[in-house]
């Protein structure tokens, strides 16, 4: 089971190009897919997700070629988008039911259970009856990774699915898609550099449309490793560290502004190693 | 902080385009409006000026209900908009006070919309300007009034746009919802309609007047009676009605407004409800370890389940839509009310048949209601997923795209389906309590699914093509609606023809008689046809179904391309229906062009002008034969719709001069003709075009010579139009259906305007009656006198065939009946043919037969219909002379036409008025009576007394025969009963007369004034029996009729009627009947005070009066006159007396012009007034009688 992505190329009628040549090959298990806001990455799942239509490349899975057999895939298929919404004056019963007959589960018995199961697996079963459009944006968002799991999908693409979760919501929703990751493709997209090292067996990172950083965490973090140093810092001397080194980010530790950079060798200067994580992978890698 | 938030409104609506969209509308509306005659509403043409004040006044009225959703549309928002946008959360905080915070809003929106609104007398006012300079017609405007734009819109366009600015803008404050703007917009304007049903009654007028918010009630109830002369030159006052229901409404909006500045609370979210969020309930259970197994199927079988899944889903959302709430509740509101309403037709009760009162609910308000309902929920089936953000998700699910459409277009079909199901529901329990028990199940069946739901599908069908094919929800709207704007005026740009209007052609009355009759075959053509082009439109829109994340054009023609090369099914269905809908318009086309020789309005209109410029002077006056007998055999096929008539007519030369040629002109709907006249001639000419032949006589006809012409015609229905003059049941038709001689005036144009267009002179008025050549002719032609008469009439075995005369034999003969007719003296040549399965209501007064043909469930009034007749019988005998006839034949018609026709001794009656009409409210007008005696009244005059083709023909056949039924209700229900009919007819006259368009006649010279010669002639007719004294006016008319009776040429003209009547009148009342039949004269009487006492044993009632008299010309423009005759005042129990007992006391009394009268009388009368039985023309009806004010 597999993803394969070729060259795909596409670019917006305003001139944007969303997507740069990206090929990726993507296997059982969670995917992550990190980038800051307008990289691509929607872009991009929504193409994997036949919602829209690559200038050129090529997307199969499993033996499908997407492009010309989306519907095929569309039946292994679950999807949640970034941003959905839901009819407001229908159950969320109701709707996953009809939803669960849309995906091919026709034996009322067995979309019974699935809606039963999955209602409650998403901590929904109790306000099942209850209209949609009275939801919590948390509840919502459940309600979304329902019908994302409904049919056992064999690919599922969860974009930002964690906003708006509470903790305890996240956590519950990291260990209901980490069971299923095993005999499932799952491409999570975020840019919460947390949910990918928790989470995910592989990753990619994309910025500007283009593929920045494939592979494993671990050999992502190789590519820092050492080479992250900071420092407290004061608010003025930020933009004279900037002129010198290739600052990663500031942020405030303990209260105190601090500076984390990325140098080969010791910059001194009062710096001090840092062990680095994706986070800090992940603003090397947008940052080049 | 206030101006601030003003300031900011109303650079926030400045900015928006849509300011500048409804600006632009008013102007050009009002442009459109002086400076063409686009638009007409309030009689603004023939006489009254382009630039009339009234007529500015009741466009700029009229338009509030669009403005209506304009000033919905800016109001609604101002508040929301910051609740919408959550820009209250920050808003809010600052250092506002609410009072600012709403006035600075409502303030900014209100200028903004009375700026906008002022396009609109803006736009006229250029318009007259331009107007003025283009055209070549002097008398088309009047001068220029600058007040004729400002008062009306001070007066009721700034108190409409305050009314309606507080009400939305304050219920939104109050609600946070739009949604309940929507609700207030269409309340409004089902409160507008019911007033204008009721303002049709006459004593429900101050209500109405009260309850239309926009006024325009109440303007027309002010203005009901005004004249040409008073429409060009006075403005529109506030005053009465109108000022009442301006402060009324204006109170309204000034309390709920201050309602919202006190309840109006400056926090988030406050004034509504918070939106509810479901508590989430911690509860125990149990996660099943493992997640259950599921299979998928995705068989071609399963795509129904799936389609059927997808269209419970989305019927159940659209029924729980915003639109579809409001709208619906619209349509339920109007059902009812057209409903209710349905047992009053033309101003009289009738029964609540099926057939009328589905006709009646599913017209007019349900058809713009139902419209405009599916074009809004299209837009919504189409965007609902995008709308709700749902897009993502649904359009990555494994449904065929098929599916999705199929499924949004079966649910679009559902609305329809739904709203007519309304109809049983609302009509159903309306018809019971009104008593009607014959509920026809069947037929609202049929007439709601077989007939209107296919219909309606299309009309859904299309809505919802548009919305694909645009794939931009507003945009749809206003294309959907333009189109059905832009069909309006299609015939204008020559696309006039049904095939170049969707859905249309597809029109049907159902009569009870004839059921659906031949509407079926154009019907079914046209239904397949745009089912046809539905499916077409269909296929092409489903290529352009938008799916997924990209919305540019390109790539929707990139995927439509895809589609039409992935899917063989789509390619078959569009090709199929391009290829079939060919056909079938081409089956239009062919019954509509090719045989029914369709021809457009304006073609029309240029043959009938060119065939008067070809033929006018050569033929129109020119001397020709009368016809001395007419021989009709007649075989009408009702199963087969055809008719074969056979015919002799016998010719003599009358004239002194000898007439060398013979134009006969035939019907243009005859199938085939043969024509022969039995001297030797020459046919000589033939116009194929015209359908007229002229023959020339070998040797010239000389005075008193006689011949004949022979005919045969043969008519057939064969394309959609039934021009076969035959009905499957229920066949009607008169002798215009065969041949003519000399000019048929027929092809005329008869309205002055077009005419006027066309470059020809105004209609010919008919000659006065001093034109002694005139007298040669009675008014109904020119082309015989009196006429012996027969027919043999041949039809199915199980109908009853009828023409006038007596029925001399009756047999069968091949399967067919036959009946023969000949009349035993010679009649005028004005006689018609019937044929229907009728059952016979028969009885007998004297020796007089009378016979009643209706359908068999009609059988509501014949009782009512026999005593009628009887009692007409009874009293023109006595009064006008004997009943010429033996016999007397109602006969019922299909209620395609609505209009009772007296022929000799046969009177044809149709179905809409007689014979469903019910009459059981006993103070509504008898009218079944009334007409029956009226129809009865025309056997004496008309057919007795045959007027010259002269000016006041029409008071000598109509007004002596509405005089005539009067008398006989007169002599019925009592004299107190009178004042009721004469208070009906007089408000007929006086808004017949506002909506004159050229000139008022009197009676002496009516011409074909219709509110001159029915309510104006029965009242002055009436009045003047009632002065002169009904022994007196009889006995005169005995005379009269007895020295005219049968008589002409030359035949009788106002001035015998006139002079032998001046012979009873006293010299005190010479004046009075001048007064009624050579002037206009109008009275303004009316009692300003009654006060009483008890004097003694005796009431004593003290009024105080007021008489005012003016004549008026032929415009409106009045001269002050003098009171000429003593006037009735009156003490009444009853304002409108009902019975003998209400009238107290009545007398008639010379009265000064202010004057004082003190009456005692030995009961206590309740009220008093002067002319209390309406016998005089007086231009207020409601101020003759007053409430006694009892000491």
């Amino acid at each position: 089971m597999e993803l394969l992505i070729q060259n795909l190329e596409k670019t917006y009628p305003n001139g944007v190009k969303a997507i740069n040549n990206i090929s990726l090959r993507i296997g059982a298990g969670m995917f992550g897919l990190l980038g800051p806001n307008g990289a691509g990455k929607s872009s991009l799942m929504r193409t994997i997700a036949t919602l829209q239509n690559p200038d050129a490349g090529s997307i199969t899975f499993d033996g499908i070629d997407v492009l010309s057999q989306p519907q095929e895939l569309r039946k292994r298929l679950g999807y949640l988008p970034q941003e959905f919404g839901v009819y407001p004056k229908i159950t969320a019963e109701t709707l996953l039911d009809h939803l669960a007959t849309l995906k091919g589960i026709t034996n009322p018995s067995e979309r019974k259970e699935t809606v039963k199961y999955l209602l409650q697996k998403t901590n929904l079963f109790d306000v099942r009856k209850k209209n949609l459009g009275t939801y919590s944006g948390g509840m919502k968002q459940r309600f979304g990774i329902a019908q994302a799991l409904l049919g056992n999908p064999k690919l599922i693409i969860v974009d930002e699915p964690t906003a708006g979760l509470d903790p305890g919501e996240r956590t519950r929703f990291h260990n209901l898609l980490s069971e299923i990751g095993e005999q499932t493709v799952v491409i999570l997209s975020t840019h919460i550099v947390e949910d990918v090292t928790n989470l995910c067996t592989s990753m990619a990172i994309v910025n500007k449309g283009n593929l920045v950083l494939e592979g494993t965490p671990a050999k992502a973090l190789e590519t820092v490793a050492g080479k992250i140093w900071v420092k407290h810092v004061d608010k003025k001397e930020i933009p004279v560290i900037q002129e010198q080194y290739n600052v990663l980010t500031t942020k405030l530790v303990g209260g105190k502004p601090t500076a984390f950079i990325f140098n080969d060798g010791e910059p001194g200067d009062g710096f001090v190693p840092s062990e680095g994580g994706l986070e800090e992978v992940y603003f090397y890698a947008i940052s080049a | 902080m206030i101006g601030a938030i003003f300031k900011f409104e109303i650079l926030y609506r400045l900015r928006r385009p849509a300011t500048y969209v409804y600006a632009g509308i008013f102007l050009a509306l009002g442009l459109i409006i002086t400076l063409t005659d686009a638009i007409r509403i309030g009689g603004s043409f023939g006489k009254i000026h382009a630039n009339a004040p009234y007529t500015i006044h009741f466009f700029i009225m009229v338009l509030a209900i669009l403005g209506l959703f304009i000033i919905q549309a800016v109001m609604s928002v101002p508040v929301q908009r910051d609740w919408e946008h959550q820009s209250d959360t920050f808003l809010f905080a600052y250092p506002i006070t609410k009072n600012q915070y709403l006035a600075g809003r409502f303030l900014g929106s209100l200028l903004v919309v009375v700026v906008m609104y002022a396009f609109l007398p803006f736009g006229m006012a250029l318009g007259e300007i331009i107007g003025k300079m283009k055209t070549d017609d002097p008398a088309k405007y009047g001068p220029f009034r600058i007040g004729a734009y400002v008062m009306p819109y001070l007066v009721t366009a700034i108190p409409n746009i305050l009314l309606l600015s507080s009400l939305f803008f304050s219920l939104v404050a109050l609600t946070r919802k739009v949604m309940i703007s929507y609700v207030v917009a269409i309340s409004f304007i089902v409160v507008y309609s019911i007033s204008q049903n009721l303002l049709g009654d006459l004593d429900n007028k101050f209500i109405a007047s009260l309850l239309d918010p926009f006024g325009i009630t109440a303007s027309e109830r002010l203005t009901e009676y005004w004249t040409p002369y008073q429409k060009n030159t006075e403005l529109v006052p506030l005053t009465g009605f109108l000022l009442i229901n301006r402060i009324f409404w204006l109170g309204l909006a000034a309390v709920l407004t201050a309602y919202t500045f006190f309840k109006f609370k400056l926090s988030v979210g406050a004034s509504g409800k918070p939106k509810k969020v479901v508590e989430e309930e911690k509860s125990t259970y149990k996660i099943p370890e493992v997640a259950p197994k599921v299979s998928l199927n995705f068989s071609t079988a399963i795509q129904w389940q799936q389609l059927w899944s997808l269209v419970k889903l989305e019927v159940g959302l659209s029924l729980r839509n915003i639109y579809f709430l409001a709208i619906g509740f619209a349509i339920a509101l109007f059902m009812v009310m057209d409903a209710w309403y349905s047992d009053y037709s033309y101003g009289t009760g009738i029964y609540p048949v099926t057939g009328v009162i589905i006709e009646n609910v599913t017209e007019g308000n349900f058809f713009v209601l139902t419209l405009a309902l599916l074009i809004f929920m299209a837009g919504e089936m189409v965007w609902r997923e995008k709308q709700f953000k749902m897009d993502g998700i649904y359009d990555a699910f494994p449904i065929a795209s098929s599916t999705a459409f199929l499924s949004k277009l079966l649910a679009m079909f559902f609305i329809p389906a739904l709203v007519l199901s309304l109809v049983p529901v609302v009509c159903i329990p309306v018809q019971l309590i009104k008593g009607y028990t014959h509920i026809e199940f069947g037929l609202y069946l049929k007439t709601l699914y077989l007939f209107e739901l296919p219909r309606w599908c299309l009309f859904a069908a299309f809505a919802f093509i548009v919305q694909n094919i645009v794939n931009n929800k507003f945009q749809g709207h206003v294309l959907v609606l333009l189109y059905y704007l832009a069909n309006l005026g299609f015939s204008r740009i020559g696309l006039e023809h049904p095939l170049w209007r969707f859905g249309s052609g597809m029109q049907y009355t159902y009569s009870d008689m004839n059921g659906f009759g031949d509407y079926v075959k154009p019907y079914l053509s046209n239904l397949a046809h745009w089912w046809l082009v539905t499916l077409f439109l269909a296929g092409l829109a489903f290529m352009m179904f938008h799916r997924g994340a990209e919305n540019n054009v390109k790539a929707r023609f990139v995927e439509a391309g895809r589609r039409w090369k992935r899917l063989s099914g789509l390619k078959i269905v569009v090709i199929s229906a391009l290829i079939a809908m060919l056909g079938t318009g081409y089956w239009i086309f062919y019954n509509t062009v090719v045989i029914d020789k369709y021809m457009s309005e304006k073609k029309a209109e240029k043959r009938s002008v060119a065939f008067e410029k070809k033929y006018k002077t050569r033929l129109d006056n020119k001397a020709k034969p009368k016809f001395t007998d007419v021989k009709i055999e007649a075989d009408i096929y009702p199963n087969e719709l055809k008719l074969e008539v056979r015919g002799v007519y016998t010719f003599k030369n009358k004239t002194q001069e000898s007439i060398d040629t013979l134009w006969v002109y035939w019907n243009p709907d005859v199938e085939e003709k043969n024509i022969t006249i039995d001297l030797p001639n020459q046919a000589s000419f033939t116009d194929d075009e015209y359908k007229m032949t002229a023959y020339t006589f070998n040797k010239p006809l000389q005075p008193g010579d006689s011949g004949s012409i022979s005919f045969t015609l043969k008519y057939a229905h064969k394309g959609f139009e039934n021009r076969s003059r035959v009905y499957e049941n229920g066949t009607f038709f008169n002798n215009n259906a065969f041949i003519g001689i000399g000019y048929p005036d027929n092809y005329e144009l008869s309205d002055d305007d077009k005419r006027k267009e066309y470059g020809l002179p105004e209609v010919e008025r008919p000659a006065p009656y001093t034109d002694e050549k005139a007298r040669q002719n009675h008014f109904i032609s020119d082309s015989d006198d009196y006429v012996n008469f027969e027919a043999t009439l041949s039809t199915v075995s199980d109908q009853i065939a009828i023409a006038p005369g007596y029925l001399q034999k009756q047999w069968t003969e091949n399967g067919r009946a036959y009946f023969h007719y000949k009349m035993d003296f010679p009649i005028l040549n004005f006689v018609s043919f019937m044929s229907a399965r009728y059952a016979v209501h028969k009885d007998k007064w004297n020796d007089v037969a009378i016979e009643i043909y209706h359908h068999p469930s009609h059988t509501f009034n014949l009782d009512k219909i026999t005593a009628s007749i009887k009692q007409s019988l009874g009293y023109y005998s006595k009064n006008f002379g004997p009943y010429q006839h033996k016999q007397v034949r109602i006969l019922e018609f299909p209620r395609y036409q609505s209009f009772a026709q007296s022929f000799d001794n046969t009177i044809p009656y149709s179905e809409a008025i007689g014979f469903i009409a019910k009459l059981t409210d006993p103070e509504d007008v008898d009218y079944v009576y009334f007409v029956t005696a009226h129809e009865m009244g025309h056997q004496w005059f008309a057919h007795q007394v045959v007027p010259a083709a002269t000016r006041g023909a029409q008071f000598l056949s109509e007004s002596m025969s509405e005089y005539s039924a009067l008398k006989i209700m007169q002599e019925k229900y009592g004299p107190a009963l009178s004042g009721k009919f004469l208070r009906y007819e007089l408000n007929q006259y006086l808004r017949g007369r506002s909506g004159e368009k050229k000139y008022e006649s009197t009676l002496m010279d009516v011409e074909s004034q219709s509110y001159v010669y029915y309510p104006k002639g029965s009242i002055s007719v009436f009045a003047m029996q009632d002065y002169i004294g009904e022994e007196a006016f009889n006995g005169f008319l005995k005379r009269y009729v007895d020295s005219v009776r049968f008589a002409g040429p030359p035949y009788t003209v106002m001035p015998e009627f006139y002079n032998q009547l001046m012979r009873v009148t006293p010299d005190s009342l010479k004046e009075f009947v001048d007064d009624n039949l050579k002037r206009i004269t109008i009275y303004r009487n009316k009692v300003t005070e009654a006060k009483g006492k008890k004097v003694g044993n005796q009431w004593q009632v003290t009024m105080k009066v007021t008489v005012e008299k003016v004549y008026s010309d032929s415009l409106g423009k009045e001269t002050p006159a003098k009171i000429n005759i003593p006037i009735e005042i009156g003490l009444l129990a009853e304002k409108l007396p009902k019975k003998a007992d209400d009238l107290m006391f009545l007398q008639k009394r010379w009265i000064k012009k202010d004057d004082t009268i003190v009456l005692t009388f030995n009961k206590k009368p309740t009220y008093a007034g002067i002319d209390p039985m309406h016998k005089l023309i007086d231009e207020n009806l409601d101020d003759n009688v007053m409430k006694v004010d009892w000491e």
